[in-house]
């Protein structure tokens, strides 16, 4: 008799444990329905095409940097090679070149002591104006060295 | 020793005791010029106002909660310069009765102004209240950018426009993310704040979820800055799965120089270029470009050297404590802070997976192949991202350099998960 009604009981239990699970379940699945999911959607992939979108216009125009830049690059370039032509010292390399051979020893030599006595004698250039500048700067405590030194302890 | 100070906080005790005993029993009433005032109640009172008398369980979780994060902080050495601030913020916001913070002055999303000039007067109005006003408008993510721009260097990202694709495609976590939240029962604004954790830019998240849903300020800062301090940790082991050995090995080409015109050119570009598209990411990608243009003009050291160490650091420990100070126990300890940690995870993971999947995809029509790697810095981060590129480059080949490679997609990231913020302000705010 006992066994019947604690099983009875168990039985019980076990129904009502299955009914809210269920239930619960069932609830979940219903809040789940009672989303808008259409909206959900059109938010994920709006937004997602609008960030892919905006990058991809700002990689055209990264493109079109590179290639505007390289033409201007390309322009500048000729100039440079327009103006080496008159250079006399090219002018040497290639007179040398054309002989088949680099610059020679005494060219290289006449064009080091060349450089070296230009740059050497660049600081003779001077203003010849010779001044001192006076520096006022007004006593603050931002400022103050005082501040900063270590008092010495004898 | 120690039984001297027992002894000692025990005399104290009884001492407090016998003081309170007798002033409720002899000196019941003192006038004191024309009031009467209870010795014994005010004693009370004082009692009942101290932080000990108010401790509940969940002011101790979070106190808890602040310690570990402080450890983790200065032991571990997860984004110190972030946490610490966030978890101090959050350690001064949960001790009772200092009324640092009080979350009734922003409820509804909205600043009560009224109530907080009377807190001014009645002195009701704690300090992480008004530090936190620069949150709550707007304004300390966007000094932040600033500083940001002035450090980053989209050299990389100029010399390799692809990287910007990269960027793209790793926001795909803050968008799949999304879904998830909204199956979890958080409503889109919500979803949309949670959503954002994926673009691993903490002053971008802050900056969304304080228009969107302020009400998760404090799980999501600590979601979104936890998860980027783990980076070496969630990253790795989805670029493994993602890659085989031989993508893991492409060398990529040296990049090409960028000229100074350019860098100067493009922060202007961009900043035109997005705020006409949306104008709602202006205030971000503004920012970031005008650090940047600070920077790269080369006229302005002095203002460049400022945004990115003074000022920067300023606003970041205003950031952070004031951060911290929304994560109240009623706040934070509830099921949907658990459900947003699962969340942020799932959001870097994907926006991980997002940026190898393009990078792998680009390879089958590309003739210079990306490796792969790269692709997961996309996911802003920087530049932790990036640098778990090099160290997963060079794990498979020892001699592949990927880290100015892997910097395109990572400051791209942060072009993108800031566009993608704007997305989200303009449909869901």
């Amino acid at each position: 008799m006992i066994f019947f009604f604690s099983n009875l009981y168990l039985f019980y239990n076990f129904t009502e444990i299955f009914y809210t699970q269920n239930l619960t379940i069932l609830n979940k699945s219903m809040e789940l329905l009672a989303i808008n999911w259409s909206n959900t959607f059109v938010v994920v992939g709006f937004g997602f095409a609008m960030v892919l979108v905006i990058l991809i216009l700002l990689v055209f125009l990264l493109l079109l940097f590179e290639k505007t830049m390289s033409a201007a690059n390309r322009e500048n370039k000729k100039k440079e090679v327009i103006s080496v032509k008159v250079n006399p010292v090219d002018s040497i390399s290639n007179k040398n070149s054309a002989n088949g051979g680099d610059i020679s020893e005494d060219d290289l030599a006449a064009i080091s002591t060349a450089i070296f006595l230009y740059f050497d004698e660049i600081h003779d250039k001077e203003s010849n104006i010779i001044t001192i500048k006076r520096i006022e700067r007004r006593y603050s405590p931002w400022n103050s060295k005082i501040y900063g030194i270590t008092p010495l302890n004898k | 020793m120690r039984k001297k100070i027992y002894f000692l906080l025990v005399f104290l005790f009884l001492t407090g005791g016998a003081i309170a005993l007798s002033a409720q029993d002899a000196v019941s009433t003192v006038s004191v010029s024309q009031e009467n005032i209870s010795i014994a109640d005010s004693f009370w009172n004082f009692v009942h106002t101290m932080g000990f008398a108010n401790l509940t369980w969940q002011t101790i979780v979070m106190l808890v909660i602040s310690f570990v994060l402080i450890y983790l902080a200065i032991v571990k050495g997860f984004e110190p310069l972030l946490l610490l601030p966030i978890a101090f913020g959050m350690f001064l916001t949960n001790l009772p009765g200092a009324d640092m913070f009080h979350a009734s002055l922003f409820e509804g999303g909205h600043v009560h102004w009224s109530n907080f000039s009377e807190g001014f007067v009645t002195g009701k109005t704690g300090l992480l209240d008004v530090i936190y006003l620069g949150v709550k408008l707007g304004i300390y993510p966007c000094l932040i950018f600033i500083g940001i721009g002035a450090m980053t260097d989209f050299g990389p990202l100029i010399a390799n426009p692809k990287s910007l694709l990269l960027g793209g495609a790793a926001q795909l976590g803050i968008f799949a993310t999304y879904i998830g939240a909204v199956a979890l029962g958080f409503l889109p604004n919500e979803a949309g704040s949670i959503g954002i954790i994926g673009g691993a830019d903490g002053p971008t998240a802050i900056f969304l979820t304080s228009k969107l849903a302020p009400h998760l300020l404090g799980p999501i800062a600590v979601a979104a800055y936890s998860y980027m301090a783990l980076v070496p940790v969630i990253q790795p082991p989805i670029m493994k799965f993602l890659t085989t050995e031989k993508e893991r090995k492409i060398k990529m080409a040296q990049l090409r120089p960028v000229s100074r015109t350019q860098k100067i050119l493009f922060p202007i570009f961009v900043t035109a270029l997005v705020s006409l598209a949306l104008p709602a990411a202006t205030s971000l990608i503004g920012c970031l470009m005008f650090g940047n243009l600070l920077k790269e003009s080369g006229v302005a050291e002095r203002l460049s050297k400022t945004v990115q160490n003074e000022m920067m650091n300023i606003v970041t420990v205003f950031l952070g404590t004031s951060v911290g100070a929304t994560a109240t126990a009623a706040n934070f300890l509830n099921p949907q802070t658990l459900k947003i940690m699962f969340l942020g995870v799932a959001a870097f993971s994907l926006g991980t997976a997002g940026g190898v999947m393009l990078a792998k995809f680009i390879n089958l029509f590309s003739k210079n192949k990306i490796n792969p790697l790269i692709g997961s810095a996309g996911v802003s981060a920087v530049p932790m991202a990036a640098r778990v590129s090099q160290s997963e480059g060079q794990k498979a080949d020892p001699g592949n350099f990927l880290l100015m490679h892997a910097m395109g997609p990572n400051v791209a990231g942060v072009i993108g998960s800031a566009i993608a913020a704007g997305i989200l302000l303009s449909m869901l705010g």
